[in-house]
């Protein structure tokens, strides 16, 4: 068999693959696959139904006894390396030209959990997980329409991953797919191992610290928004999915903010933006108010605080600047150490350099109490988590060299900079600047669900319409 | 052509217009006029306010005459390219000098009231960080941001006018008159630089989403930023008409912070309204920064980031060399006053015609296709009626 050889011996060690040759009627044949990637009981029974069918004089005869017990499909003899390093296993049949293609495909899977990043109290549990046809199933699940496209590419020369675009035809904006397809398809790279490293390409400004590319691990999400008219990218391995375009406010969103009562939900988007501006400008503001303007700080609060300051060997900016470098090395350190000694961690962490350093005199209890707040606070959006991280520390410095003089400047510069960004066409400050009033309806407010009857502006969708609903009169 | 993209909205015009007209008059100026005509500033502001509104009124007619072409690109076609940068070489080198004015006083405001051991050198620094920035931006990023910041300029506005307001006794801003219309219409017209913030606005001619309610957006939005002048100089009046020697040159703002909330034991929450209300002089430090860019640029082939730099270093270098502001101002008042006037109401003027003339031109241009294209047309017919009947006859044959 040539072409058995040829493939073989294509393959760095051709050990690598394993051969199995067998007769079909009079007609010599040759069963190759990837041993580490294939199911053995698959191919067993296989090559079972093969030996069986000795009447058997081509492929379409022999397809017809091999469908019985698995999954197959005649392909092309060029397609036939590549569907080996799938996991599928591969028939020649001596004298034809092509191969049967039989779905052997055997690796270990993740079952679908709760994503850790993603918990909620109410609503779906699903998450996706690192296998790819699981992650669309899941997701086709939720959206079962014929508009619903998925289209799939190959990513990666070596690696050749699969890549998946996602979008509702009708509803998302024709050039926008194009573009986000056409950006996938540009990349060349040897191989990626998670959707992450499409980020950059879809992103008009790689280089920014603001995410311009959404991310997500619930199907219920992802559907939810292929429905408002974004693009959803899968990549084979990771369970994220990117979705484009991306606005800044949605960073302040929930899946959950869906499920609950309206007015629950608006507040707790309220408590986001306010936790995360004081996770932001809180240590900054703590420093400028203690170097430059004690005024502003009520008499009896600057008093206590004073107090407290007293013997502090380091002035406010430093001081917070130090804490800020423990918690930052503490919480890196507590997502790389194994977990069995977390507990050990928090009490090194917590005791020994919280409490022993106030103690001791070297950093201040409201200094302690500032950074555990804003840092406690930068948790309400995990997507924005090293966005926050970074601005924080700039703004802390900025407030320790230009007191609210340097906070004003700041805070200016960030807005001007985030007027500029924009991610596939969409402004990230929408609805906002510019301003879209029907946007508003579910933007800091969650009006109630059945008045957001049309798809976010912002996003750009030729559909506008989402929702009909007319109160029915009974009797 | 101004690319689509490039373009803001009537409300982000409203946004940039309101800023405009109040940032810069609101820092300084109602002290400035206090300090030279007492009572009577009140008379001479809202006398220069009309003049400045009746331009605002010129610039937004030019906005919606404007056909959706560059300024430079409407002056060059109907004056020639070498008018086109004279004029915009000049538009340029006043958008910097009201930039110069402007970041003078905001380093005066920041280093007498919040951080007093500082030097004015280190103030300059960030400011023209922020100039730089904002320079090199788009037209749309700065509308975008003035919309962004818009409430929070006008609730911390509105926060101090009726915490002021509540405090001030507003009787004791009479008698008017005391200095005469003559002495009146002198000391504004002075401080002439202080006004025709609205000509700025030649940079966003052919960039604005035009809509019917662009005009009325505008107008309102003009008025409204007067009125908060007008308001914080009636309070300022009323408060320190008797004692204008208390205010000693160069005080800004803050000289009405003690009406407003907070005090020791509570805190000065004022300084912070005030740096809130800041906010809005940056911007309009960062539109003029933008619009002396934008006039360079089509004077000089030189990429954008480069003159952004440039403006800058210069402003940079001239905060060093002119350390005091009151300096900085008396120079305005002394040199500034006529050509800033004639500015003011020149540009709105030359913008109103030049656009109505490009208008003109451009409908009978269209007169003139659509002529040739009508004339094309029944020729075409004509000739397929020949061929028909042409047909016809050979039909017949």
């Amino acid at each position: 068999m040539e072409r058995v050889k040829a493939i073989t011996e294509s393959f760095e060690l051709p050990s690598t693959l394993v051969a199995r040759e067998f007769g079909v009627g009079k007609k010599k044949a040759a069963m190759l696959f990837h041993p580490d990637m294939t199911d053995e009981l698959i191919l067993r029974s296989v090559l079972r139904a093969c030996s069986l069918a000795n009447k058997c004089s081509g492929y379409g005869e022999l397809l017809h006894e091999i469908l019985a017990v698995s999954e197959a499909e005649i392909a092309d003899d060029s397609d036939a390396t590549q569907k080996i390093l799938s996991g599928d296993a591969i028939i020649f049949l001596d004298g034809a030209s092509g191969c049967i293609v039989v779905n052997a495909k055997k690796w270990d899977k993740r079952a679908v959990t709760e994503p850790p990043t993603e918990t909620v109290v109410r609503g779906p549990r699903e998450g996706f997980v690192e296998d790819f046809k699981t992650n669309i199933t899941l997701i086709e699940k939720r959206l079962r329409t014929k508009k619903l496209a998925v289209e799939k590419l190959k990513i990666g020369r070596e690696g050749n991953t699969a890549v998946a675009v996602l979008y509702v035809g009708g509803i998302a904006k024709k050039e926008l797919v194009k573009e986000v397809i056409s950006r996938v398809k540009a990349l060349d790279i040897d191989a990626i191992s998670d959707s992450h490293y499409l980020v950059p390409c879809l992103e008009e400004r790689p280089n920014s610290i603001f995410p311009q590319v959404g991310t997500a691990e619930k199907p219920d999400v992802v559907a939810s928004k292929l429905l408002e008219g974004r693009v959803v990218v899968l990549v084979d391995g990771s369970p994220i999915a990117l979705t484009v375009p991306f606005l800044l406010i949605e960073d302040f969103h929930s899946g959950e903010d869906y499920y609950e009562r309206t007015s629950f939900a608006t507040f707790l988007r309220v408590l986001r933006i306010i936790a995360i501006s004081l996770a932001i400008f809180l240590p900054g503001l703590y420093v400028a108010d203690l170097t430059y303007h004690y005024e502003v700080v009520p008499l009896k609060l600057l008093i206590t605080v004073l107090n407290a300051l007293k013997g502090i060997p380091l002035p406010p900016m430093w001081e917070i600047l130090f804490i800020l470098l423990l918690f930052e090395i503490i919480r890196e350190a507590s997502i790389r150490m194994p977990k069995s000694l977390g507990t050990a961690m928090s009490i090194v962490g917590a005791l020994v350099l919280g409490d022993t350093a106030v103690k001791a005199g070297i950093i201040s209890s409201p200094g302690v109490m500032i950074i555990a707040l804003s840092s406690i606070a930068l948790y309400t959006a995990p997507a924005l988590v090293g966005t926050s991280s970074l601005l924080r520390v700039l703004f802390t410095l900025i407030g320790g060299l230009g007191g609210l003089y340097g906070l004003t400047l700041g805070v200016t510069i960030l807005i001007f900079y985030l007027s500029s960004l924009n991610s596939l066409g969409a402004p990230c400050l929408a609805p906002f600047a510019p301003l879209i009033t029907n946007d508003l309806k579910d933007g800091i407010v969650r009006k109630q669900l059945l008045t957001l009857g049309t798809r976010p502006e912002a996003v750009g969708s030729p559909n506008k319409r989402r929702l009909r609903w007319s109160k029915r009169k009974n009797g | 052509m101004v690319e689509t993209e490039k373009r803001i909205s009537t409300a982000q015009l409203f946004t940039v217009i309101f800023i405009l007209g109040m940032g810069l008059k609101i820092l300084m100026l109602p002290v400035l006029m206090l300090k030279v005509l007492g009572r009577d500033s009140v008379l001479g502001l809202a006398a220069m306010g009309v003049v400045e509104l009746l331009c605002l009124g010129a610039m937004l007619a030019a906005i919606m005459l404007s056909p959706e072409k560059s300024f430079y690109d409407l002056v060059s076609e109907l004056a020639g390219k070498i008018a086109a940068k004279i004029i915009f070489t000049v538009f340029a080198a006043f958008f910097f000098f009201k930039l110069v004015l402007l970041a003078g006083e905001v380093r005066v405001f920041f280093s007498e009231n919040l951080l007093q051991n500082f030097s004015s050198t280190v103030y300059s620094i960030p400011l023209c960080g922020l100039c730089v920035v904002i320079g090199m931006g788009t037209l749309r990023a700065i509308g975008r941001a003035s919309q962004f910041l818009f409430p929070f300029i006008a609730a911390a506005t509105l926060c101090l006018f009726v915490l002021i307001g509540m405090g001030v006794d507003f009787s004791e801003m009479f008698p008017f008159g005391e200095y005469g219309i003559k002495s009146i219409a002198s000391d504004s017209f002075k401080h002439a630089m202080w006004f025709g913030d609205y000509s700025s606005l030649v940079v966003v001619l052919g960039a604005v989403k035009r809509t019917k309610r662009t005009v009325a957006a505008g107008v309102v939005a003009g008025v409204l930023a007067s009125l908060a002048v007008m308001f914080y100089l009636l309070g300022l009046t009323a408060s320190f008409s008797n004692v204008c020697y208390l205010i000693r040159f160069g005080q800004n703002v803050t000289g009405m912070s003690h009406y407003a909330l907070g005090d020791v034991m509570q805190g000065r929450l004022d300084v912070m309204l005030f740096c809130l209300w800041t906010v809005s002089v940056l911007v309009e430090a960062g539109f003029y920064a933008f619009a002396t860019v934008s006039c360079l640029n089509n004077v000089l082939p030189v990429k954008k980031e480069i003159l952004s730099l440039a403006v800058g270093v210069a402003l940079f270098v001239l905060l060093l060399l002119w350390q005091s502001t009151s300096d900085l101002q008396a120079f305005a008042v002394k040199y500034f006053a006529v050509p800033a006037f004639i500015f003011q109401i020149a540009v709105p003027v030359f913008a109103l015609i030049i656009t109505a003339a490009a208008r003109r031109r451009k409908k009978k241009n269209l007169d003139a296709s659509s002529a040739l294209q009508n004339a094309a047309a029944s020729k075409s017919e004509a000739a397929f009626c020949d061929a028909k009947e042409k047909g016809a006859e050979c039909e017949a044959e």
